[in-house]
């Protein structure tokens, strides 16, 4: 048996001089069966397993059996993720932005997870990617300023003196950061471009073309498109 | 103003259903307003003026046409061709000579397919022989000809050049006195080739029902399948209305009707097509993440170039069905 | 000359066109018919862009971007699968065949599978001869 972590070794060893016994069931044959002892086995309950080591079938007595129970992500975690515009994996567990680069922050800026949310784990190493994070976030602050993305989109106003949105809300929900709200008072949208991170999502979504997403509007990407098709004829002119 | 020299006024129709015209009749008792500022020099409508008038005229003689309906056979044409020479401002008023119209649905077809259908398919045609309206035909008296019919229905714009354009289906009477006060006064007037009588902003905004950003959507509605709340988004409710792309002017007519706008007065400035963008928009409400669940919505689209396209289909990008 | 379609293709910054740009490192070799232009996300994409290629002169527009669940953006993807699938209908219901507008998943790292595809592709459409959405327009006006 090897374990897993500074100081686990140890962990191990106080364990076993404590009579604990440690056995691997073989996963690809049948799962441990409990069942209720017979009233002449001096026990209160059988388990049957598959040791994997010597490969036998063994019954062991035991008068309590505990299951350790699996981890399982918050019922509201959808909302959370919403809310503050990250991502969750397959099992509901936040994802990081990246795992080896980025173990800490998330895809929103300004947004760090610790411990269990991102995936089960114990009491070590949550204390250690909460001391992460902390370093992480201070490193942001001592910085003095916040870099932004520079492709963030933004509602278009004063065209004709008069601002284009007309306040259907279609960009709300399309925003994965969050970062569009309504101004109630003017009955138009508003981009926070500090929480934007320029997909342009909801340029592509809204109905009026109130929404422009810089370095990607319609008028460069249409230009793009015209430039590309005339080299294209260009090039089939010149062939033939 | 009485020293002013009156404004001449032209109104013609091309390919329309007479609606433009009425919405012009429509101005009730302002009439006295704009006769006292205008004459009309040429209304076939109303008045009686031959094609010889018009083509007797020097040219810029008419100071504002209002040419409506979309140009669908050679004599549009050539009326909207003459027109532009007679006139200082030519004006597309109606969503046919802006983006096509009602009409423009018929590049849905081929002219040979809608000859078909007309006189020798329909129900009620008794035509045993399959005669065809001919351009030309001989008779004792002499020649009679009858326009070409074109394959495509053309906005007015692809046609001649256009200064104005006044969109709806057809639009609000108080918007064209609005605008011709603006003219008689002489108010600054908008750059050549921009939407005048509508807003840019869309539907909306002068919407009153209640909207909120809960626009989801798991099934498309069409009107006659829900009980309309009479207050809720009509989005909200599933029922696809063309208002967030539709410039405002008409006063939100359809939807305070309890019906779902079909965006007559066509999009924004901003908007290179005129139903991408709300096609855009409405998949992006769709509420669904599988394709066979997203289709599965999308099936209640019946006809989606009718829906986007009703009044802009020959404005759009693709024009016209691509027939081989 | 034997017939080469134009495709037009968005690729999404993120997955696509990092999968392309390994497809070029990794020096495979492709059909050159195709025209790319980057977008941040498939999300992006809008069915102007793509009408505007038809009308261009594009025989074919692929769209390309994170696999399901993978976007950079969360879920831009899912946002360009709704709008594509009801582009879809329009194209058709305009004459224009279904297999010239696709919309496919390519990660950063298949470069091989994107190379494939636009092979593919290009097969496909050059049976399908060109597009005439440009021819047409320039007879009408």
């Amino acid at each position: 048996m090897r374990t897993f972590g500074k100081g686990c070794e140890e962990f191990y060893t106080l364990s076993s001089r404590k009579n604990i016994k440690f056995l691997m069931f073989d996963q690809e044959n049948e799962l441990p069966i409990i069942t209720k002892a017979a009233a002449d086995d001096n026990c209160d309950l059988l388990i049957e397993m598959n040791e994997k080591l010597s490969g036998k079938t063994i019954e062991i007595p035991a008068d309590m059996v505990i299951l350790m129970v699996g981890t399982e992500a918050h019922e509201n975690v959808k909302d959370i993720a919403h809310t503050v515009g990250i991502s969750i994996d397959g099992n509901a567990f936040f994802i990081e932005k990246h795992p080896k680069l980025d173990p800490v922050a998330t895809t929103t800026n300004g947004v760090y997870i610790v411990g269990t949310c991102q995936a089960p784990k114990d009491i070590p190493d949550s204390v250690a990617q909460a001391k992460a994070a902390a370093a992480r976030i201070l490193a942001t602050i001592a910085k003095g300023s916040v870099t932004v993305e520079v492709t963030t989109a933004f509602v278009n106003e004063e065209i004709f003196n008069e601002e284009i949105c007309c306040g259907c809300q279609t960009c709300i929900k399309v925003c994965p950061y969050t970062a569009i709200s309504f101004d109630a008072e003017k009955k138009v949208s508003v981009v926070n471009e500090i929480l934007c991170k320029g997909c342009g999502t909801c340029g592509s979504g809204c109905p009026t073309g109130a929404i422009k997403c810089r370095h990607f509007t319609d008028t460069q990407i249409i230009s793009e498109i015209e430039g590309l098709m005339s080299m294209s004829l260009l090039m089939d002119a010149q062939e033939s | 103003m009485e020293n002013k020299p009156k404004l001449k006024l032209a109104v013609y129709w091309g390919a329309a259903c007479g609606g433009c015209c009425v919405s012009v009749l429509d101005v009730h008792e302002k009439l006295f307003d704009v006769v006292a500022a205008a004459d009309l020099v040429f209304w076939p409508i109303a008045l009686d003026f031959k094609y010889k008038d018009v083509e007797e005229m020097p040219d810029q003689h008419i100071d504002v046409t209002l040419f409506n309906g979309a140009v669908r056979n050679s004599e549009n044409e050539h009326m909207a061709k003459l027109l532009r020479q007679k006139t200082k401002v030519l004006v597309a008023y109606g969503s046919c000579a802006h983006m096509g119209g009602i009409p423009g649905l018929a590049n849905f077809s081929t002219k040979e397919d809608i000859f078909k259908r007309a006189y020798i398919e329909s129900e009620s045609t008794v035509n045993p022989d399959g005669i065809l309206p001919q351009t030309e035909f001989e008779v004792a008296e002499g020649k009679l000809t009858l326009p070409v019919f074109y394959n495509d229905v053309k906005t007015l714009d692809q046609v001649v050049d256009v200064d104005y354009y006044l969109p709806g289906c057809p639009p609000q009477t108080e918007r064209l006195v609005e605008v011709f006060m603006a003219i008689v006064t002489g108010a600054q007037l908008p750059p050549k080739g921009s939407v005048v009588g509508a807003r840019d902003k869309a539907q909306c905004d002068e919407c009153e029902r209640k909207k909120t950003d809960n626009k989801l959507i798991k099934k498309f509605y069409r009107p006659w399948e829900i009980y309309d709340d009479g207050e809720t988004c009509f989005l909200e409710q599933g029922v696809i209305c063309m208002g967030p792309s539709t410039r405002s002017g008409c006063g939100v007519r359809c939807v305070k009707g309890n019906a779902p706008c079909r965006g007559c007065y066509g999009p924004s400035s901003e908007a290179r097509d005129p139903g991408a963008k709300m096609m855009s928009a409405i998949a992006t409400m769709i509420d669904a993440k599988e394709p066979e669940e997203v289709n599965k919505i999308i099936e209640d689209i019946v006809d989606p170039a009718g829906t986007f396209y009703r009044f802009s289909l020959p404005g759009s990008i693709l024009r016209r069905k691509i027939t081989n | 000359m034997s017939y080469k379609p134009t495709i037009v293709a968005f690729l999404c910054n993120w997955c696509s066109y990092t999968g392309a740009d390994l497809a070029g490192t990794s020096r495979m070799k492709y059909s050159p018919n195709i025209r790319v232009i980057r977008v941040m996300c498939s999300g992006r994409v809008e069915p102007t862009f793509v009408l505007k290629s038809f009308r261009e002169g594009a025989d074919a527009v692929l769209i390309c971007g994170c696999h399901p669940g993978d976007c950079h953006y969360h879920e831009g993807n899912y946002k360009c699968l709704r709008r594509y699938e009801l582009l879809q209908k329009y194209i058709q219901q305009m004459g224009i065949e279904k297999e010239r507008l696709r919309l496919e998943w390519v990660s950063a790292s298949e470069g091989k599978i994107f190379a494939e595809l636009v092979n593919e592709m290009t097969e496909t459409v050059a049976k399908l001869g060109p597009c005439t959405v440009r021819k047409v327009m320039e007879t009408i006006s």
